[in-house]
Protein backbone atom coordinates (compact mmCIF):
# COMPACT_ATOMS: atom_id res chain seq x y z
CA UNK A 1 0.00 0.00 0.00
CA UNK A 2 1.19 3.51 -0.83
CA UNK A 3 -0.23 6.45 1.08
CA UNK A 4 0.77 10.03 0.40
CA UNK A 5 -0.39 12.67 2.87
CA UNK A 6 -0.22 16.46 2.53
CA UNK A 7 2.76 16.16 0.22
CA UNK A 8 4.53 19.34 -0.81
CA UNK A 9 7.54 19.83 -3.04
CA UNK A 10 8.99 23.02 -4.51
CA UNK A 11 12.00 23.68 -6.71
CA UNK A 12 13.47 27.06 -5.86
CA UNK A 13 10.24 29.03 -5.48
CA UNK A 14 8.11 27.00 -7.89
CA UNK A 15 5.72 24.72 -6.04
CA UNK A 16 5.12 21.61 -8.16
CA UNK A 17 3.36 19.46 -5.59
CA UNK A 18 1.03 21.14 -3.17
CA UNK A 19 -0.84 19.30 -0.40
CA UNK A 20 -1.19 16.19 -2.49
CA UNK A 21 -2.97 13.16 -1.04
CA UNK A 22 -3.16 9.72 -2.60
CA UNK A 23 -3.93 6.19 -1.50
CA UNK A 24 -2.95 3.25 -3.70
CA UNK A 25 -4.08 -0.10 -2.34
CA UNK A 26 -2.09 -3.28 -2.92
CA UNK A 27 -2.66 -4.58 -6.42
CA UNK A 28 -4.32 -1.37 -7.55
CA UNK A 29 -3.41 0.14 -10.92
CA UNK A 30 -3.54 3.89 -11.26
CA UNK A 31 -2.63 6.37 -13.95
CA UNK A 32 -1.63 9.97 -13.35
CA UNK A 33 -2.18 12.35 -16.22
CA UNK A 34 -1.57 16.03 -16.63
CA UNK A 35 0.19 18.63 -18.71
CA UNK A 36 3.97 18.53 -19.17
CA UNK A 37 5.91 19.98 -16.27
CA UNK A 38 3.02 19.70 -13.79
CA UNK A 39 5.04 17.47 -11.43
CA UNK A 40 3.98 13.95 -12.46
CA UNK A 41 7.54 12.62 -12.72
CA UNK A 42 8.44 14.37 -9.46
CA UNK A 43 5.60 12.44 -7.82
CA UNK A 44 7.17 9.11 -8.85
CA UNK A 45 10.61 10.29 -7.69
CA UNK A 46 9.18 11.21 -4.31
CA UNK A 47 7.48 7.83 -3.93
CA UNK A 48 10.71 5.91 -4.55
CA UNK A 49 12.76 8.34 -2.44
CA UNK A 50 14.89 9.83 -5.21
CA UNK A 51 13.71 13.21 -3.97
CA UNK A 52 12.65 14.24 -0.48
CA UNK A 53 9.40 16.14 0.06
CA UNK A 54 9.46 19.57 1.70
CA UNK A 55 6.45 18.54 3.73
CA UNK A 56 4.15 15.56 4.21
CA UNK A 57 4.60 11.82 4.40
CA UNK A 58 4.96 8.95 1.91
CA UNK A 59 4.05 5.63 3.43
CA UNK A 60 5.05 2.48 1.57
CA UNK A 61 3.81 -0.53 3.54
CA UNK A 62 3.69 1.42 6.83
CA UNK A 63 7.16 2.97 6.43
CA UNK A 64 7.55 6.68 5.76
CA UNK A 65 9.96 6.89 2.83
CA UNK A 66 10.54 10.58 3.56
CA UNK A 67 12.08 9.79 6.92
CA UNK A 68 14.10 6.67 6.14
CA UNK A 69 17.89 6.45 6.17
CA UNK A 70 19.64 5.54 2.92
CA UNK A 71 20.06 1.95 4.10
CA UNK A 72 16.38 1.54 5.01
CA UNK A 73 15.38 3.25 1.79
CA UNK A 74 17.48 0.78 -0.20
CA UNK A 75 15.52 -2.09 1.39
CA UNK A 76 12.18 -0.46 0.53
CA UNK A 77 13.35 0.17 -3.04
CA UNK A 78 13.75 -3.59 -3.54
CA UNK A 79 9.95 -3.71 -3.69
CA UNK A 80 9.93 -1.31 -6.65
CA UNK A 81 10.54 -1.49 -10.35
CA UNK A 82 11.03 1.87 -12.03
CA UNK A 83 10.81 2.47 -15.77
CA UNK A 84 12.44 5.83 -16.42
CA UNK A 85 11.18 8.14 -19.13
CA UNK A 86 14.59 7.96 -20.84
CA UNK A 87 14.96 4.27 -19.90
CA UNK A 88 18.23 5.28 -18.12
CA UNK A 89 20.11 2.20 -19.26
CA UNK A 90 23.70 1.95 -18.01
CA UNK A 91 25.62 2.86 -21.14
CA UNK A 92 28.84 1.11 -20.08
CA UNK A 93 26.97 -2.22 -19.88
CA UNK A 94 25.41 -4.30 -22.63
CA UNK A 95 21.75 -5.32 -22.68
CA UNK A 96 22.38 -8.54 -20.73
CA UNK A 97 24.30 -6.74 -17.98
CA UNK A 98 21.61 -4.06 -17.75
CA UNK A 99 18.77 -6.53 -17.32
CA UNK A 100 20.87 -8.71 -15.00
CA UNK A 101 21.90 -5.76 -12.80
CA UNK A 102 19.33 -6.14 -10.01
CA UNK A 103 19.59 -9.93 -10.09
CA UNK A 104 23.37 -9.80 -9.60
CA UNK A 105 23.70 -6.84 -7.26
CA UNK A 106 20.60 -7.27 -5.10
CA UNK A 107 19.43 -10.86 -5.31
CA UNK A 108 22.97 -12.31 -5.74
CA UNK A 109 21.67 -15.11 -7.95
CA UNK A 110 23.91 -17.67 -9.64
CA UNK A 111 25.08 -16.90 -13.20
CA UNK A 112 22.89 -19.74 -14.50
CA UNK A 113 19.76 -18.40 -12.82
CA UNK A 114 20.55 -14.86 -13.96
CA UNK A 115 20.98 -16.00 -17.57
CA UNK A 116 17.63 -17.83 -17.46
CA UNK A 117 15.72 -14.87 -16.02
CA UNK A 118 17.31 -12.36 -18.40
CA UNK A 119 16.40 -14.54 -21.37
CA UNK A 120 12.85 -14.86 -20.08
CA UNK A 121 12.39 -11.12 -19.51
CA UNK A 122 13.90 -10.21 -22.88
CA UNK A 123 11.48 -12.59 -24.53
CA UNK A 124 8.62 -10.93 -22.68
CA UNK A 125 9.54 -7.53 -24.16
CA UNK A 126 10.29 -9.06 -27.59
CA UNK A 127 13.99 -8.29 -27.45
CA UNK A 128 15.48 -11.79 -27.57
CA UNK A 129 18.95 -12.05 -29.02
CA UNK A 130 19.98 -8.52 -28.08
CA UNK A 131 22.02 -9.55 -25.04
CA UNK A 132 25.36 -8.37 -26.37
CA UNK A 133 24.19 -5.08 -27.87
CA UNK A 134 25.25 -1.84 -26.19
CA UNK A 135 22.54 0.75 -25.34
CA UNK A 136 24.08 3.27 -27.76
CA UNK A 137 23.18 0.90 -30.62
CA UNK A 138 19.48 0.72 -29.65
CA UNK A 139 16.61 2.90 -30.83
CA UNK A 140 14.53 4.88 -28.31
CA UNK A 141 11.75 2.31 -28.31
CA UNK A 142 14.17 -0.58 -27.91
CA UNK A 143 15.84 1.17 -25.00
CA UNK A 144 12.46 1.57 -23.35
CA UNK A 145 11.68 -2.13 -23.72
CA UNK A 146 15.08 -3.08 -22.28
CA UNK A 147 14.41 -0.61 -19.47
CA UNK A 148 11.14 -2.39 -18.79
CA UNK A 149 12.84 -5.79 -18.84
CA UNK A 150 15.37 -4.48 -16.30
CA UNK A 151 12.61 -3.03 -14.11
CA UNK A 152 10.63 -6.28 -13.95
CA UNK A 153 13.65 -8.63 -13.74
CA UNK A 154 13.49 -8.84 -9.95
CA UNK A 155 9.69 -9.35 -9.90
CA UNK A 156 8.87 -6.15 -8.00
CA UNK A 157 5.67 -5.71 -5.98
CA UNK A 158 5.19 -2.12 -7.16
CA UNK A 159 5.88 -0.80 -10.65
CA UNK A 160 6.37 2.87 -11.42
CA UNK A 161 6.15 3.73 -15.11
CA UNK A 162 7.27 7.17 -16.23
CA UNK A 163 5.86 7.68 -19.74
CA UNK A 164 6.18 3.99 -20.70
CA UNK A 165 4.85 4.35 -24.24
CA UNK A 166 6.02 7.83 -25.21
CA UNK A 167 8.13 7.74 -28.36
CA UNK A 168 7.07 4.24 -29.38
CA UNK A 169 5.31 3.37 -32.61
CA UNK A 170 1.64 2.27 -32.19
CA UNK A 171 2.46 -1.45 -32.43
CA UNK A 172 5.25 -1.33 -29.85
CA UNK A 173 3.15 0.98 -27.75
CA UNK A 174 0.32 -1.56 -27.75
CA UNK A 175 2.85 -4.27 -26.94
CA UNK A 176 4.06 -2.39 -23.85
CA UNK A 177 0.47 -1.70 -22.80
CA UNK A 178 -0.36 -5.41 -23.15
CA UNK A 179 2.73 -6.24 -21.15
CA UNK A 180 1.73 -3.88 -18.34
CA UNK A 181 -1.76 -5.44 -18.32
CA UNK A 182 -0.25 -8.94 -18.29
CA UNK A 183 2.06 -8.06 -15.38
CA UNK A 184 -0.87 -6.53 -13.54
CA UNK A 185 -3.02 -9.60 -14.02
CA UNK A 186 -0.45 -12.36 -13.54
CA UNK A 187 1.65 -10.93 -10.75
CA UNK A 188 -0.95 -8.65 -9.16
CA UNK A 189 1.56 -5.82 -9.22
CA UNK A 190 0.60 -2.44 -7.80
CA UNK A 191 1.29 0.04 -10.56
CA UNK A 192 1.44 3.77 -11.07
CA UNK A 193 1.63 4.93 -14.66
CA UNK A 194 2.52 8.47 -15.62
CA UNK A 195 1.51 9.08 -19.20
CA UNK A 196 0.04 11.35 -21.83
CA UNK A 197 -1.09 8.53 -24.08
CA UNK A 198 -4.86 8.02 -23.99
CA UNK A 199 -4.70 4.35 -25.02
CA UNK A 200 -2.21 3.66 -22.21
CA UNK A 201 -4.39 5.49 -19.70
CA UNK A 202 -7.50 3.57 -20.67
CA UNK A 203 -5.95 0.14 -20.93
CA UNK A 204 -3.56 -0.04 -17.98
CA UNK A 205 -5.38 1.52 -15.05
CA UNK A 206 -8.34 1.10 -12.72
CA UNK A 207 -8.27 4.71 -11.56
CA UNK A 208 -7.16 7.81 -13.42
CA UNK A 209 -6.04 10.97 -11.65
CA UNK A 210 -5.48 14.32 -13.30
CA UNK A 211 -2.76 16.39 -11.73
CA UNK A 212 -3.61 20.04 -11.54
CA UNK A 213 -1.85 22.82 -9.64
CA UNK A 214 0.15 20.32 -7.64
CA UNK A 215 -2.87 18.28 -6.53
CA UNK A 216 -4.68 15.22 -7.79
CA UNK A 217 -8.31 15.70 -8.79
CA UNK A 218 -11.05 13.20 -7.91
CA UNK A 219 -10.22 9.95 -9.74
CA UNK A 220 -12.10 8.67 -12.76
CA UNK A 221 -12.35 5.15 -14.12
CA UNK A 222 -11.46 4.27 -17.73
CA UNK A 223 -15.23 4.25 -18.43
CA UNK A 224 -16.25 7.40 -16.55
CA UNK A 225 -13.37 9.53 -17.82
CA UNK A 226 -14.82 9.60 -21.35
CA UNK A 227 -18.10 11.08 -20.09
CA UNK A 228 -16.79 13.13 -17.18
CA UNK A 229 -18.21 16.55 -16.48
CA UNK A 230 -14.97 17.85 -15.07
CA UNK A 231 -13.84 20.54 -17.50
CA UNK A 232 -10.11 20.10 -16.87
CA UNK A 233 -10.22 16.36 -17.44
CA UNK A 234 -12.49 16.82 -20.44
CA UNK A 235 -10.14 19.25 -22.15
CA UNK A 236 -7.13 17.01 -21.44
CA UNK A 237 -8.87 13.91 -22.82
CA UNK A 238 -10.38 15.77 -25.77
CA UNK A 239 -6.97 17.21 -26.58
CA UNK A 240 -5.51 13.73 -26.57
CA UNK A 241 -8.36 12.36 -28.71
CA UNK A 242 -8.02 15.31 -31.07
CA UNK A 243 -4.31 14.58 -31.45
CA UNK A 244 -5.10 10.91 -32.18
CA UNK A 245 -7.76 11.77 -34.80
CA UNK A 246 -5.39 14.24 -36.50
CA UNK A 247 -2.62 11.67 -36.69
CA UNK B 1 30.61 45.12 -8.51
CA UNK B 2 30.72 44.43 -4.75
CA UNK B 3 27.68 42.24 -5.16
CA UNK B 4 29.42 40.17 -7.87
CA UNK B 5 32.63 39.95 -5.85
CA UNK B 6 30.65 38.90 -2.79
CA UNK B 7 28.83 36.22 -4.79
CA UNK B 8 32.12 34.84 -6.12
CA UNK B 9 33.64 34.69 -2.62
CA UNK B 10 30.52 33.05 -1.14
CA UNK B 11 30.36 30.51 -3.98
CA UNK B 12 34.06 29.73 -3.55
CA UNK B 13 33.69 28.98 0.16
CA UNK B 14 30.45 27.10 -0.47
CA UNK B 15 32.21 24.83 -3.00
CA UNK B 16 35.22 24.45 -0.71
CA UNK B 17 32.96 23.38 2.14
CA UNK B 18 31.03 21.02 -0.13
CA UNK B 19 34.25 19.37 -1.37
CA UNK B 20 35.52 19.06 2.20
CA UNK B 21 32.26 17.44 3.31
CA UNK B 22 32.32 15.17 0.26
CA UNK B 23 35.89 14.09 1.12
CA UNK B 24 34.82 13.26 4.68
CA UNK B 25 31.93 11.22 3.28
CA UNK B 26 34.33 9.19 1.10
CA UNK B 27 36.58 8.48 4.11
CA UNK B 28 33.49 7.54 6.12
CA UNK B 29 32.56 4.97 3.48
CA UNK B 30 36.11 3.59 3.44
CA UNK B 31 36.20 3.28 7.22
CA UNK B 32 32.89 1.42 7.20
CA UNK B 33 34.18 -0.86 4.43
CA UNK B 34 31.44 0.23 2.01
CA UNK B 35 33.41 -0.63 -1.10
CA UNK B 36 32.25 -2.37 -4.27
CA UNK B 37 35.08 -4.87 -4.76
CA UNK B 38 34.49 -5.79 -8.42
CA UNK B 39 34.24 -2.17 -9.53
CA UNK B 40 37.39 -1.31 -7.56
CA UNK B 41 39.37 -3.96 -9.44
CA UNK B 42 37.90 -2.75 -12.74
CA UNK B 43 38.88 0.84 -11.98
CA UNK B 44 42.39 -0.22 -10.97
CA UNK B 45 42.74 -1.78 -14.41
CA UNK B 46 41.30 1.27 -16.18
CA UNK B 47 43.27 3.86 -14.21
CA UNK B 48 46.43 1.85 -13.52
CA UNK B 49 47.08 -0.84 -16.09
CA UNK B 50 45.66 1.08 -19.05
CA UNK B 51 47.87 4.09 -18.20
CA UNK B 52 51.08 2.03 -18.44
CA UNK B 53 51.95 2.83 -22.09
CA UNK B 54 51.55 6.60 -21.70
CA UNK B 55 53.44 6.61 -18.38
CA UNK B 56 56.21 4.54 -19.97
CA UNK B 57 56.62 6.89 -22.94
CA UNK B 58 56.28 10.15 -21.00
CA UNK B 59 58.66 9.07 -18.19
CA UNK B 60 61.25 7.83 -20.64
CA UNK B 61 61.32 11.10 -22.54
CA UNK B 62 61.13 13.33 -19.46
CA UNK B 63 64.13 11.46 -18.02
CA UNK B 64 65.96 11.73 -21.34
CA UNK B 65 65.30 15.43 -21.89
CA UNK B 66 66.28 16.24 -18.32
CA UNK B 67 69.53 14.29 -18.77
CA UNK B 68 70.26 16.13 -22.04
CA UNK B 69 70.24 19.46 -20.19
CA UNK B 70 72.04 18.22 -17.09
CA UNK B 71 74.79 16.31 -18.90
CA UNK B 72 75.59 19.29 -21.11
CA UNK B 73 75.88 21.76 -18.23
CA UNK B 74 77.58 19.41 -15.81
CA UNK B 75 80.24 18.49 -18.37
CA UNK B 76 81.05 22.18 -18.71
CA UNK B 77 81.70 22.27 -14.96
CA UNK B 78 83.57 18.96 -15.01
CA UNK B 79 80.96 17.36 -12.74
CA UNK B 80 79.95 14.44 -14.97
CA UNK B 81 80.20 12.04 -12.01
CA UNK B 82 77.18 13.77 -10.41
CA UNK B 83 74.79 13.41 -13.37
CA UNK B 84 73.20 10.14 -12.21
CA UNK B 85 72.47 11.54 -8.75
CA UNK B 86 70.92 14.72 -10.09
CA UNK B 87 68.76 12.87 -12.62
CA UNK B 88 67.69 10.39 -9.93
CA UNK B 89 66.88 13.13 -7.40
CA UNK B 90 64.85 15.10 -9.92
CA UNK B 91 62.95 12.07 -11.15
CA UNK B 92 62.21 10.50 -7.76
CA UNK B 93 61.43 13.66 -5.84
CA UNK B 94 59.69 15.83 -8.41
CA UNK B 95 59.41 14.87 -12.06
CA UNK B 96 57.93 11.38 -11.88
CA UNK B 97 55.23 12.18 -9.24
CA UNK B 98 54.05 15.43 -10.83
CA UNK B 99 54.27 14.11 -14.38
CA UNK B 100 52.33 10.95 -13.46
CA UNK B 101 49.77 13.16 -11.72
CA UNK B 102 49.39 15.35 -14.81
CA UNK B 103 49.11 12.37 -17.17
CA UNK B 104 46.53 10.57 -15.00
CA UNK B 105 44.60 13.84 -14.46
CA UNK B 106 44.40 14.35 -18.22
CA UNK B 107 43.63 10.76 -19.03
CA UNK B 108 41.56 9.41 -16.14
CA UNK B 109 40.46 12.58 -14.30
CA UNK B 110 38.75 13.99 -17.37
CA UNK B 111 37.36 10.53 -18.19
CA UNK B 112 35.89 10.06 -14.69
CA UNK B 113 34.27 13.52 -14.71
CA UNK B 114 32.79 13.01 -18.18
CA UNK B 115 31.57 9.49 -17.38
CA UNK B 116 29.91 10.43 -14.10
CA UNK B 117 28.58 13.66 -15.62
CA UNK B 118 26.96 11.72 -18.45
CA UNK B 119 25.55 9.20 -15.98
CA UNK B 120 24.06 12.03 -13.96
CA UNK B 121 22.40 13.90 -16.81
CA UNK B 122 21.02 10.71 -18.38
CA UNK B 123 19.41 9.58 -15.08
CA UNK B 124 21.74 6.58 -14.78
CA UNK B 125 22.78 7.55 -11.24
CA UNK B 126 19.12 7.86 -10.24
CA UNK B 127 18.54 4.46 -11.85
CA UNK B 128 21.30 3.02 -9.66
CA UNK B 129 19.62 4.46 -6.57
CA UNK B 130 16.19 3.27 -7.68
CA UNK B 131 17.73 -0.22 -7.94
CA UNK B 132 18.88 -0.04 -4.29
CA UNK B 133 22.50 0.73 -5.07
CA UNK B 134 24.45 3.43 -3.28
CA UNK B 135 26.31 5.54 -5.91
CA UNK B 136 28.99 6.42 -3.34
CA UNK B 137 29.72 2.75 -2.80
CA UNK B 138 29.18 1.63 -6.37
CA UNK B 139 30.87 4.49 -8.27
CA UNK B 140 32.91 6.76 -6.03
CA UNK B 141 34.90 4.68 -3.53
CA UNK B 142 36.16 2.30 -6.28
CA UNK B 143 37.55 5.28 -8.23
CA UNK B 144 39.03 6.82 -5.08
CA UNK B 145 40.80 3.61 -4.09
CA UNK B 146 42.00 2.96 -7.64
CA UNK B 147 43.47 6.46 -8.03
CA UNK B 148 45.06 6.45 -4.57
CA UNK B 149 46.70 3.04 -5.03
CA UNK B 150 47.57 3.26 -8.70
CA UNK B 151 49.23 6.69 -8.66
CA UNK B 152 52.17 5.59 -6.44
CA UNK B 153 52.60 2.40 -8.49
CA UNK B 154 52.65 4.35 -11.75
CA UNK B 155 55.00 6.90 -10.17
CA UNK B 156 57.37 4.12 -9.06
CA UNK B 157 57.39 2.84 -12.61
CA UNK B 158 57.95 6.38 -13.91
CA UNK B 159 60.89 6.77 -11.48
CA UNK B 160 62.64 3.71 -12.85
CA UNK B 161 61.91 4.36 -16.53
CA UNK B 162 62.83 8.07 -16.29
CA UNK B 163 66.08 7.22 -14.51
CA UNK B 164 67.04 4.73 -17.20
CA UNK B 165 66.02 7.23 -19.89
CA UNK B 166 68.55 9.60 -18.33
CA UNK B 167 71.12 6.81 -18.19
CA UNK B 168 70.68 6.10 -21.91
CA UNK B 169 71.27 9.76 -22.79
CA UNK B 170 74.27 10.00 -20.47
CA UNK B 171 75.89 6.90 -21.97
CA UNK B 172 75.12 8.24 -25.45
CA UNK B 173 77.40 11.22 -24.87
CA UNK B 174 80.35 8.81 -24.36
CA UNK B 175 81.50 11.09 -21.57
CA UNK B 176 79.59 9.57 -18.69
CA UNK B 177 80.18 6.00 -17.63
CA UNK B 178 77.10 3.86 -16.80
CA UNK B 179 78.63 2.62 -13.55
CA UNK B 180 79.52 6.18 -12.52
CA UNK B 181 75.95 7.26 -13.32
CA UNK B 182 74.46 4.57 -11.09
CA UNK B 183 77.09 4.99 -8.36
CA UNK B 184 76.38 8.72 -8.28
CA UNK B 185 72.66 8.01 -7.81
CA UNK B 186 73.44 5.50 -5.02
CA UNK B 187 75.58 8.08 -3.26
CA UNK B 188 73.23 11.05 -3.56
CA UNK B 189 69.87 9.37 -3.09
CA UNK B 190 68.44 7.88 0.07
CA UNK B 191 65.26 5.94 0.66
CA UNK B 192 63.36 9.09 1.76
CA UNK B 193 63.74 10.53 -1.74
CA UNK B 194 61.88 7.54 -3.16
CA UNK B 195 59.23 7.24 -0.44
CA UNK B 196 58.71 11.03 -0.47
CA UNK B 197 57.88 10.93 -4.17
CA UNK B 198 55.52 8.02 -3.62
CA UNK B 199 53.80 9.80 -0.71
CA UNK B 200 53.26 12.76 -3.02
CA UNK B 201 51.69 10.41 -5.56
CA UNK B 202 49.23 9.12 -2.93
CA UNK B 203 48.05 12.70 -2.30
CA UNK B 204 47.87 13.37 -6.04
CA UNK B 205 45.75 10.25 -6.51
CA UNK B 206 43.35 11.42 -3.82
CA UNK B 207 43.09 14.89 -5.37
CA UNK B 208 42.39 13.46 -8.82
CA UNK B 209 39.72 11.11 -7.48
CA UNK B 210 37.98 13.63 -5.22
CA UNK B 211 37.84 16.47 -7.74
CA UNK B 212 36.97 14.39 -10.80
CA UNK B 213 34.16 12.50 -9.07
CA UNK B 214 32.80 15.59 -7.30
CA UNK B 215 32.73 17.56 -10.55
CA UNK B 216 31.14 14.64 -12.41
CA UNK B 217 28.38 14.24 -9.82
CA UNK B 218 27.63 17.96 -10.05
CA UNK B 219 27.69 18.20 -13.86
CA UNK B 220 25.18 20.45 -15.58
CA UNK B 221 22.87 18.89 -18.11
CA UNK B 222 23.58 18.61 -21.83
CA UNK B 223 26.64 17.69 -23.87
CA UNK B 224 28.04 21.19 -23.28
CA UNK B 225 27.58 20.85 -19.52
CA UNK B 226 29.40 17.53 -19.43
CA UNK B 227 32.23 18.87 -21.63
CA UNK B 228 32.64 21.95 -19.44
CA UNK B 229 32.67 19.76 -16.34
CA UNK B 230 35.51 17.61 -17.72
CA UNK B 231 37.54 20.70 -18.64
CA UNK B 232 36.95 22.45 -15.31
CA UNK B 233 37.79 19.25 -13.49
CA UNK B 234 41.18 18.85 -15.20
CA UNK B 235 42.07 22.53 -14.72
CA UNK B 236 41.19 22.41 -11.01
CA UNK B 237 43.08 19.15 -10.51
CA UNK B 238 46.20 20.53 -12.21
CA UNK B 239 46.15 23.73 -10.14
CA UNK B 240 45.74 21.71 -6.94
CA UNK B 241 48.50 19.28 -7.97
CA UNK B 242 51.02 22.09 -8.50
CA UNK B 243 50.13 23.82 -5.22
CA UNK B 244 50.12 20.57 -3.24
CA UNK B 245 53.40 19.51 -4.86
CA UNK B 246 55.12 22.65 -3.61
CA UNK B 247 53.94 22.26 -0.03
CA UNK B 248 54.66 18.52 0.06
CA UNK B 249 58.18 19.16 -1.27
CA UNK B 250 58.77 21.66 1.54
CA UNK B 251 57.45 19.23 4.17
CA UNK B 252 58.91 15.98 2.87
CA UNK B 253 62.44 16.90 1.74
Amino acid sequence: MIKLTNLKKAFDKKVVINNLNLLVEKGEKIAVIGPSGCGKSTLLRLIIGLQRPDQGSIFVDEKDVAKLSFKELSKIRLKFGFLFQSAALFDSMNVFENVAFGLVENLKLSPKAVKKIVKEKLKLVEMEGTEKIMPSELSGGMKKRIGLARAIATNPEIMLYDEPTTGLDPIRSKNIEDLIIKLNQELNITSIVITHQISTILSTSDKIYLMSEGRLLKPETPKSILTTENQEIQSFINGGMHAISRS
Amino acid sequence: MFYRLGTIVINFFYELGAIFWYTLTIFGYLLKGKIHARNTVEQMIVIGFNSLPIIFISSLFVGMVFAVQVVKEFLNFGAAQMVGGVVGLAMWRELAPIMTGIVVAGRSGAGISAELGTMKVTEQIEALEAMSQDPMKYLITPRFIACTLMLPLLTGLGDIIGFFGGLLVAIGTNQVDARAFIYSAERMLDVNDITGGLIKAVFFGMIIAIISTYMGLNAKSGAKGVGETATKSVVLILVLLFITNYFLSVVLF
